[in-house]
């Protein structure tokens, strides 16, 4: 076999994958806000094949891989504390203004 | 690109010839070699060392219960160092609950978590429906975790909800059951079937082109003769010049060197984050035949039939491409060394 491919493509450094994925969603999520959803970069259609059976969320209950939205969350550093806490005050708006138009 | 799954295709041989196997497994190839014993273990041995893999040891063909013994070791072997063990079979042995409980208990005892059975309209012509529904049941009885896999084409009957109806009408409880539906990919024996099988639909809501593909790197595969393999997807048992998914041979080198190099190789990073149809784009095809609908089949055809011409475009433009291709930036407008140095691990 011929793995000529290995030496040819390596970047020739070490590098973080993490790294190199958040660096990419943050790359991805400057260009396209203005003419594509979160929602669409956020969603996955494969089965998370990977994990054990136990922690698979399944697609058709949710819509999304609740996983992916989790790794893509770590990747770029936003921590489940801070995306409660845009959840609470989305709801807060939700109520007040909610109560405003029925005043 | 961070590894999980290490998978064994313990064998490329299978009691069936399913018309869809991207495998092109048959009873044929039992007789040609399975996966070196040795190697199994130097690859469970090595992978203890890398925490990421600390998921799945997975046994796949092939049918790999007609290798009882490496089987057996391999399961043993991998429990024993704590991984999640799971199975891929067909369950031709489950033709009766009994026999399907007795067989699962004894590899349960030797510390498999987890069963994975393939049953769709391709596996109908081999296998009545109660194998499935007995291997469930006995698996269910063990409190294994269970996913039944069901390939489909344009007019399959044995869809998710099907199978989800059939389980339902045997009185089993669907809680903790996990029912994976894909669509035939065109690609080994599954190449002879007839385009008009293809659900357009389907297949273009299931596939996005735009979110890379998530197999790379991340699950790995070991084959019989001791190579590597970059994912576990259809393409990669392809009987043409496919060496681009080869990322090492364990008789030559340990796991880590194996992943550490392919974290380091451009097209790796370039298939995980875009996709091969975007690659495809990229060196100016125009993808009309529905077959690039398939992420599999891109990605076949772009490292065989492409394979030169993405040969001259990475090694001549290795640095651009993985700046303005993978981590999308300008190389002008960012410092080049701060961001060589925050990439490094």
């Amino acid at each position: 076999m011929n793995l000529k491919h290995l030496k040819a493509f390596d970047l020739g450094y070490q590098v973080d994958p993490t790294k190199v994925v958040k660096i990419h969603i943050l790359s991805r999520l400057d260009s396209k806000k203005k003419d594509e959803s979160l929602e669409s970069l956020f969603t996955i259609n494969q089965e998370a094949l990977a994990e054990p059976y136990g922690s698979q969320v399944s697609t058709d209950t949710v819509g999304y891989n609740v996983n992916y939205v989790v790794n893509i969350a770590a990747a770029v550093n936003i921590g489940l504390v801070d995306i409660a806490v845009v959840v609470i005050w989305v709801i807060i708006a939700i109520v007040v203004l909610g109560g405003g138009s029925e005043g | 690109m961070i590894t999980k799954t290490l998978a064994f295709m313990v064998t490329y041989g299978c009691n069936f010839k399913c018309a869809h196997c991207s495998v092109s497994s048959e009873p044929k190839l039992l007789a040609k070699q399975a996966l070196f014993e040795k190697l199994m273990l130097k690859a469970i041995d090595e992978a203890y060392y890398i925490p990421s893999i600390k998921v799945i040891i997975l046994f796949t063909g092939g049918e790999p219960t007609l290798k009882p013994r490496l089987l057996k070791k391999g399961i043993k072997y991998a429990a024993e160092k704590g991984f999640i063990v799971r199975l891929v079979t067909n369950a031709w042995w489950a033709s009766s609950e009994e026999g399907a409980l007795e067989f699962l208990k004894e590899l349960q005892e030797l510390g498999l978590n987890e069963l994975n059975v393939s049953f769709d309209d391709f596996h109908k012509h081999f296998i009545k429906e109660s194998n499935m529904i007995y291997a469930v049941k006995a698996a269910l009885k063990l409190e294994m975790k269970v996913a039944i896999a069901t390939t489909i084409h344009k007019y399959s009957e044995m869809r998710k909800e099907h199978i989800r109806k059939m389980l339902s009408n045997n009185g089993i409880d669907l809680t903790n059951i996990y029912i994976l539906e894909d669509h035939f990919q065109p690609l080994g024996r599954a190449k002879n079937l007839s385009d008009s099988l293809i659900d357009e639909e389907y297949v273009s809501k299931r596939y996005r082109a735009d979110l890379g593909c998530k197999r790379i790197l991340e699950d790995i595969v070991v084959h019989p003769d001791g190579k590597v393999t970059v994912c576990c997807g259809h393409a990669i048992f392809e009987p043409e010049d496919v060496d681009y998914y080869i990322i090492g041979y364990l008789d030559k080198e340990d796991l880590e060197t194996i992943i550490k190099r392919a974290q380091r190789n451009v097209l790796y990073w370039w298939l995980y984050l875009k996709e091969p149809q975007a690659i495809l784009k990229y060196l100016g095809y125009g993808l009309k035949d529905k077959k690039f609908l398939f992420p599999c089949y891109s990605c076949f055809y772009l490292m065989s039939k492409c394979k030169n011409e993405l040969y001259d475009v990475l090694t001549k433009r290795k640095e651009t491409i993985f700046y303005e291709e993978i981590l999308q930036v300008k190389p002008e407008s960012k410092d080049i060394k701060e961001l060589l140095r925050s990439l490094s691990s």
